[in-house]
């Protein structure tokens, strides 16, 4: 596993929105679902990820609900809320753009 | 969500920080457990476990810690997003904010005003050390309370009761002060040695007395408050050791008080020791009496020692008549503050806080007039997701914008109106223990008060807001239907409440207004037009000659009465409308004595023309009237009646003791001759119904302590001017202290009703106008949504008549209503307020009548204005709006 990537400014809310997209998740399960789906590339600890998580949450974009695991722990599970919903958009839309013309810049330097 | 659940919702939120911080913890536990259990499932012992995790991470608590800064962040971030939003919305209805801001500043500033006041006055504690330990002590005679204490009995208390550390007399003065120029006059307080022992005061420079100092020959020793020292010393620290000249003798300044305490708010600008004679009188009762408790004597003790040593005191002076004497000893800050002044406070702080609340309910209304309105952009926000906490923290942050900005403007006016406040009260009107500033605790008030006017007026539109269904809202397309009728009928009912309230107000004003007018109006007993009068401050501590007295009172008459201008001139021992001087027990001859007293005031005979007291039997006394000759009362109108219905008074007789000229004790008792009976000068205040007085003549009755009294024509400023100048011809060193025409006296008599009867009304005119502003606010905005259904009505007949009859009926009704409810409470508060009024019933039928006819006229005006506006609807126009 190589060095984890340093995460871009703001992007980490827009790794959370998209990973809680499909359905609630706690924070373990929101930090494992981004280092695997990044294959370890982006690893979340808990000093980034519970601000993020909180800071979302004020924001209106996250809920966060009490519920229980499979081992009978009591977890938080966080799931996006309507208004949430509509900011993940405009980020995804957003980040496409960024992307697209870094691209750009970079298909121009080859 | 019910609006009740919201508010406990809200609520909740603040209160559950507690709760907040525990999930908190759990969760990032939580967390970590994760974690350290799969290292475990891999075989680590859990010790390894542990300690690899917390390797991995950074420690429990600074996790914590980050997630309340980036929680912190985010939420100055959305107030400054809320507050930038707010401060948007409202530069974009400029008329709307001024008068919301206009309408905060006002009822804040009245509030800051009238509660530095009531804080001054009646909350903010005292700065004696222990003033629960000062007490005031009075001769009890039978059948009253509290009476003036005599210099023997003062003597005897200090000497023999236990119960006190310390016990002063004093007495008030004024002392001609002499330092090179004009003379000025100083106020004194004559008091004795332990004086200031028992307020626990210090001097900030030198001393104050010594305990000896009060005996003859030490006397000669002055203290000067800081104002004095400031103003006239130039606040120099070389005048401890000075010699000033007053009343002609010289006084060494042995300290100076400190500053802005009660000693530079009260009325002596300097004080120096009383010498009471060894064998001071027991008959005359010019001291009052303050004393410190002992350490651990309960006040009841010390009454009990008093009671018992003041009757010990009257059985052994028999021939003093004081049998039944005895004493009463009251708590020092209970006596400061009278229960007149206490209800007007009360009266005034509650007008304010209605006043707040007026305007409250008025911008509620027209804030939820704004949200439904604005219901389209709200349920566009809320469609989008906006929450709806977010919603109405939106709206409050916008109302909070709102009553902060006025409370700004608010401190700013409420200072105006204090320093008015201040200006007009007679400087003496406040106990000098009442330190009243609009300071950190006036503003901790106004800052408190800002906040819940802000909820107050922000919460109900932000909750019908947030509680109106998006989808509804947007259907309707902004107009609003059978949905707001609940608003409409909620803002109905916050009209009628202001009504209510606004009324109430306006009938307490109008009665204080119309028992002023009477005062005002009431036969004084004299013409006190073209009358100037002052004092003549004269040395209480020597021992006058009666001839000596005679001749400088004929010299200065003579001297006053030989200027251009003035027409007569007098002296007398009390000017009108200052209180008789002296009050004495009188019996008639050859009847049982009874608790009796009349007025006794020494004059010169031009005094009754120069007031022009009306003759009604008799004469009045003249320059015949001396030394030698038979003793002659002339007895006023009020004694008649209240002693001689239907008798004939001239030439009765009424036995009463003989003033000394020292005036500090009684002589002989004299029968003293009717002569005549003059008209009633009213002297104990314009409000008193019977003012029994009688006159005696200064030749035979030579005592210190005059005023001089003259009628003249022209600038009564100049009359004083010149009467000053005559004054000085006589003596040099003679001062005419506090000169002022009689109106001005009579002016002064009344401020203490003036005051709060200007201020309630102008409180109550300001309720009016918020309660209508309210009234026009809501019609004009129900009638402006109603134009399509007026516009309807005519094309299908109804005449501009019919089209105001339906807007007018509509709008009168919570008016009627307020009107109604308004009518019971004023009924209430006037009970409250009968003791303040002068001959005015509570039930005043023309107060009552005016203020309703004025309230009901301005009510229609701002319902007609909208309804007038709304019937000259062109139909077509209207209906091509849909």
């Amino acid at each position: 596993m190589s060095k984890p990537a340093e995460l871009l400014q703001g992007t980490l809310d827009l790794l959370i929105l998209r990973t809680v997209e499909h359905g609630p998740l706690h924070g373990v399960g929101i930090s494992d679902r981004i280092e695997q789906v990044t294959n370890g590339v982006f690893v979340v600890g808990p000093g980034s990820l519970f601000p993020a998580l909180h800071r979302l949450a004020d924001k209106g974009w996250l809920e966060g609900e009490w519920g229980t695991l499979e081992s009978g722990r009591r977890a938080k599970f966080y799931s996006l809320t309507p208004e949430g919903r509509a900011q993940l958009t405009v980020e995804k839309r957003n980040w496409r753009k960024v992307f697209t013309a870094v691209n750009q810049v970079l298909a121009e330097e080859s | 969500m019910s609006w009740t659940s919201r508010t406990r919702a809200l609520l909740s939120g603040l209160l559950r920080r507690r709760q907040v911080e525990d999930d908190l913890d759990e969760e990032v536990r939580t967390y970590f457990e994760i974690h350290v259990e799969r290292r475990m499932g891999k075989g680590q012992s859990r010790e390894a476990a542990l300690r690899a995790t917390r390797l991995e991470y950074e420690g429990l608590e600074q996790v914590k810690e980050k997630v309340r800064d980036a929680r912190m962040g985010s939420s100055i971030e959305t107030l400054l997003q809320d507050l930038r939003y707010a401060a948007r919305v409202l530069r974009k209805s400029p008329g709307f904010t001024f008068f919301a801001v206009l309408t905060i500043a006002l009822a804040l500033g009245a509030n800051a005003a009238i509660f530095s006041l009531v804080d001054g006055v009646l909350l903010k504690p005292s700065s004696y050390p222990e003033p629960e330990r000062i007490v005031q002590i009075w001769e009890k005679p039978p059948g009253y309370q509290r009476n003036g204490v005599s210099g023997g009995n003062f003597r005897d208390w200090a000497k023999q009761s236990h119960s006190f550390e310390a016990m002063a007399a004093l007495t008030d003065g004024s002392m001609s002060f002499t330092g090179g120029g004009e003379p000025r006059s100083l106020h004194a307080q004559t008091v004795s040695a332990p004086y200031f022992d028992v307020f626990g005061a210090r001097a900030a420079l030198g001393r104050t007395f010594a305990r000896e100092e009060d005996e003859p020959g030490k006397d000669k020793v002055v203290v000067l408050t800081n104002r004095l020292w400031q103003g006239v010393f130039g606040g120099e620290p070389g005048v401890v050791g000075r010699q000033v000249s007053l009343n002609g003798s010289s006084y060494t300044v042995i300290g100076v008080l400190p500053g802005g305490t009660e000693y530079d708010r009260g009325w002596p600008d300097l004080f120096v020791p009383l010498v009471l004679a060894p064998d001071a009188a027991r008959n005359y009762h010019y001291l009052r009496v303050v004393a410190r408790l002992r350490a651990g004597v309960s006040i009841e003790q010390a009454r009990s020692e008093m009671e018992t040593l003041a009757t010990h005191i009257a059985d052994l002076y028999p021939a003093v008549g004081k049998t039944g004497w005895s004493a009463t000893v009251d708590r020092y800050l209970d006596r400061l503050v009278g229960q007149q002044m206490r209800s007007t406070l009360v009266i005034l702080m509650s007008a304010v806080l209605a006043v707040l609340l007026i305007g409250c309910a008025n911008l509620a209304n027209l804030l939820m007039a704004r949200s439904t309105l604005r219901s389209r952009e709200i349920a566009l926000r809320m469609a989008l997701g906006a929450g709806r906490g977010r919603m109405v923290r939106m709206l409050l942050t916008e109302s909070l914008l709102l009553s902060s900005v006025g409370a700004l403007l608010g401190v700013g006016l409420g200072a105006g109106l204090l320093r008015w406040i201040q200006s007009v009260l007679p400087p003496y009107y406040f106990p000098n223990e009442s330190s009243i500033a609009l300071d950190g605790r006036v503003l901790l008030f106004l800052a408190a008060a800002t906040v819940l006017t802000g909820m107050a007026f922000g919460l109900a539109p932000a909750i019908q807001a947030a509680r109106g269904s998006a989808a509804e809202a947007l259907k309707e397309g902004g107009r609003g239907g059978s949905a707001s009728r609940g608003k409409f009928l909620a803002r109905q009912w916050f009209v009628a409440v202001q009504v209510a309230m606004a009324f109430i107000l306006l009938t307490g004003g109008g009665l204080l207004m119309r028992s002023l007018h009477r005062l005002l109006n009431v036969d004084v007993g004299f013409d006190e037009t073209g009358v100037v009068a002052g004092y003549l401050p004269q040395d209480r501590q020597g021992k006058p000659e009666a001839e000596q007295l005679i001749r400088y009172a004929n010299q200065l008459v003579e001297e006053a009465r030989s200027l251009p201008g003035i027409q007569e001139a007098a002296l007398a021992s009390a000017l009108p409308l200052q209180g008789w001087g002296d009050g004495m027990p009188f019996h008639f001859p050859g009847k049982a004595r009874e608790n009796r007293s009349i007025g006794f005031k020494v004059v010169t005979p031009g005094y009754f023309p120069a007031l022009r007291l009306r003759l009604i039997a008799g004469r009045v006394l003249t320059e015949q009237d001396v030394a030698g000759g038979p003793p002659v009362i002339v007895v006023n109108d009020s004694f008649v009646r209240s002693y001689m219905k239907g008798q004939n008074p001239i030439g009765q007789r009424i036995v009463a003791n003989r003033l000394l000229p020292s005036r500090r004790e009684i002589g002989e008792e004299v029968s003293w001759e009717i002569v005549g009976v003059v008209s009633s000068e009213k002297s104990n205040g314009l409000d008193t119904a019977t003012d029994d007085g009688c006159y005696a003549a200064f030749a035979q009755v030579p005592v210190i302590g005059l005023g001089v009294v003259a009628r003249g024509s022209g600038d009564p400023s100049a009359l004083i001017k010149s009467l000053q100048a005559a004054v000085w011809r006589v003596d040099r060193n003679q001062v005419l202290d506090r000169p002022m025409t009689v109106a001005q006296m009579k002016e002064e008599t009344v401020m203490d009703r003036r005051l709060p009867a200007l201020l309630l009304g102008g409180f109550a005119v300001l309720a009016l106008l918020l309660a209508c502003a309210g009234i026009y606010g809501v019609l004009s905005f129900v009638t402006a949504r109603r134009t399509q259904e007026m516009g309807i009505r005519a094309a299908m007949g109804a005449t501009r008549g019919d089209l105001m009859r339906l807007v007018v009926g509509g709008g009168s009704l919570p008016v009627l209503a307020g009107l109604g409810a308004g009518f019971v409470g004023a009924l209430a508060l006037a009970r409250f307020l009968q003791s303040m009024l002068f001959a005015t019933s509570a039930m005043d039928a023309l107060t009552l009548f005016s203020v309703s006819a004025l309230f009901l006229s301005v009510a229609m005006a701002a319902c007609i204005l909208p309804a007038w506006r709304a019937a000259r609807v062109d139909p077509m126009s209207a209906l091509r709006q849909e």
